[in-house]
């Protein structure tokens, strides 16, 4: 028995404090990491619903140069299409507004329009939510 | 200074090198995430500057398509850029010409309904965004319709309605063998090529107005061919004096009336182009008179209204053209039961009524036509004699047999290669249209 208690009395730790320290620094630490985790995956989730809306408009836009309407293509698309601006947190809102057709190219003519889209981007922490909005120019043959 | 247990103290610089990879490859992770995660908030702003970028090169092909669409009908395009404005797309087109004569036969997409042998021109250009430009490559191809399979190729008539007018425009199928089942307009069907038997042929139906531009290669030659009148009625005698010439003939002068023109089997040129008159003026008829003398006849002022094609059986091309001033012509008859020689009709305008010399004999004649705004009207061999018409019809109006059996079928001639302008291909007229890609 006093050969085992010898044998611990040799033994040598950190000091509390230096356990506490150096525990606020591991703490601060992981708590920076979460804290830069959650934004990251609100980022990470507003930039899904980006990369979705702009695919899906560019989509739009190439049915669109195929020849078919406005209204045929919020159809078809996908995701559920709105008239109105703001959709809502699960819709989108597409719209075409005609622009002057484009000349100059000899006997015909080549359509333009402008496709607008709305969708939900991001959410606040507070629960809000924020929309993008993102305009492109379109044109197609009038011959097809 | 504390110090290791003993145990440890062997190996406190081996501890001292592993935490520190531990906390090296920590690290490391930890950078990776975080750059991962920057680089994920950077996608999206990179993806909305790379979908404007998509979609202006789009919108440079569509301009540059709808101009080539505008101008390639008229045989040429002209050297034209233009750019939208804030960079939403623009292209550049290089000059090209001889678009529907060309005559260089090339193998290209193998997936056009053309097969892949046809007519092209390359005109090269660039698509453009605000970034970036692309070489483009515009292949303008064309080959004739029948020659390519379709012995049966139907045009909408309407120039801005692409909607058939009335029922004036339509193909009586009861007796145009191998079409019996054709739906209604438009389709595009077939099973076989031929269109032997119970079994639809490949009927070609195109949504755009029919445009009969011709090639006209420039070594065709016009004559070397040998026309004579076969038969008058109603010409006037209008010489009290005939001009003898000779103590062997005399020359009679008739004016007016209707006459037939023949044009007879013997053609040297390889190809050959006939542009039917409307009138003729300088015609002679020779015929033995009485053993001594031959009694020619001269006609001028002479309505053409029927034209007879004399079979061959060579393989020479001829080209007849009967243009929409040729308003006198409305009957063209086959006179022999067998004919080779690649003969193409371009009639434009009128009616025009297709007959055999006899109605109890089966025909087998190589033959393509186009009839443009034409009203045809067939007389077929009848009961188990029919007609074959090995080439086929192109047509935007009323195709009706009226009496006994035609049957036409695809041209079976390999197509040709490289420029041989003597080839049946070079002068039928075409169907166009475009094709591009990117430039490698």
């Amino acid at each position: 028995m006093n050969k085992v208690a010898h044998c611990f009395c040799k033994l040598q730790a950190y000091s509390l404090i230096e356990v506490l320290i150096a525990s606020g620094i591991l703490l601060t630490g992981i708590a920076a990491i979460a804290m830069m985790a959650h934004t990251m995956f609100l980022q990470e989730e507003a930039n899904g619903r980006i990369t979705r809306g702009l695919n899906l408009q560019e989509q739009a836009a190439t049915l669109w140069q195929l020849g078919l309407t406005s209204s045929t293509i919020t159809n078809i698309l996908p995701e559920r299409c709105k008239a109105a601006n703001p959709p809502g947190a699960d819709a989108v809102c597409l719209t075409v507004t005609t622009n002057a057709n484009i000349t100059g190219l000899g006997s015909g003519i080549a359509e333009s329009v402008n496709m607008s889209i709305a969708f939900h981007s991001a959410t606040y922490a507070n629960g809000t939510v924020v929309y993008q909005t993102n305009d492109v120019t379109v044109v197609r043959p009038s011959t097809r | 200074m504390k110090k290791p247990l003993p145990f440890f103290r062997r190996f406190e610089g081996t501890i001292m090198i592993f935490s520190l990879f531990i906390i090296l490859g920590g690290t490391l992770v930890l950078v990776a995430w975080a750059q991962m995660m920057a680089t994920r908030a950077t996608y999206s702003v990179m993806t909305e500057e790379g979908q404007k970028r998509r979609i202006a090169i789009a919108n440079g092909r569509a301009l540059a398509r709808q101009y080539l669409l505008n101008q390639m009908p008229s045989g040429s395009i002209s050297y034209f850029t233009t750019n939208l404005g804030s960079g939403w797309g623009g292209f550049q087109i290089n000059g090209a010409s001889n678009l529907w004569t060309n005559a260089t036969f090339s193998v290209g997409n193998p997936f056009n309904p053309f097969s892949d042998t046809t007519f092209v021109v390359t005109n090269a250009g660039h698509i453009s965004n605000s970034v970036e430009t692309y070489g483009w490559t515009f292949l303008i191809r064309s080959r004739s319709p029948l020659l390519a399979g379709y012995p049966l190729t139907v045009h909408n008539p309407g120039t801005t309605n692409l909607a058939w007018a009335t029922n004036a425009y339509k193909i009586y199928w009861s007796n145009v063998l191998g079409f019996s089942n054709a739906a209604d307009i438009p389709f595009t069907s077939g099973t076989t090529a031929s269109g032997t038997g119970s079994t639809n042929g490949y009927l070609g139906y195109f949504a755009s107005p029919m445009n009969t531009n011709y090639p006209n290669p420039v070594d065709v030659p016009t004559s070397a061919l040998s026309v004579t009148i076969t038969n008058t009625n109603g010409a006037t005698y209008v010489s009290s004096t005939n001009p003898v010439t000779n103590t062997n003939m005399f020359i009679t002068n008739y004016s007016g009336g209707s006459i037939t023109l023949a044009l007879n089997s013997t053609q040297t040129n390889a190809i050959t182009r006939y542009v039917v008159p409307n009138t003729v003026t300088n015609v002679w008829r020779t015929s033995n008179n009485s053993g001594l003398k031959t009694n020619i006849g001269y006609y001028s002022n002479s309505a053409v209204t029927n034209l007879t094609l004399v079979g061959a059986t060579n393989t020479n091309a001829l080209h007849l053209i009967a243009n929409a001033s040729t308003t006198n012509l409305n009957t063209l008859t086959l006179s022999g039961t067998n004919n080779t020689r690649r003969i193409y009709l371009n009639k434009v305008g009128g009616t025009l009524a297709i007959q055999t010399a006899t109605y109890t004999n089966s025909y087998t004649w190589w033959m393509g036509m186009s009839l443009s705004n034409c009203t045809a009207s067939i007389y077929a061999p009848t009961n188990a004699n029919k007609v074959t018409m090995q080439g086929g019809i192109r047509s935007d109006g009323t195709i009706n047999v009226i009496q006994g059996n035609l049957s036409v079928i695809s041209n079976s001639v390999p197509a040709i290669n490289g420029t041989n302008v003597s080839d049946i291909e070079t002068i039928a007229d075409r169907i166009m249209w475009l094709e591009e890609q990117r430039a490698p």
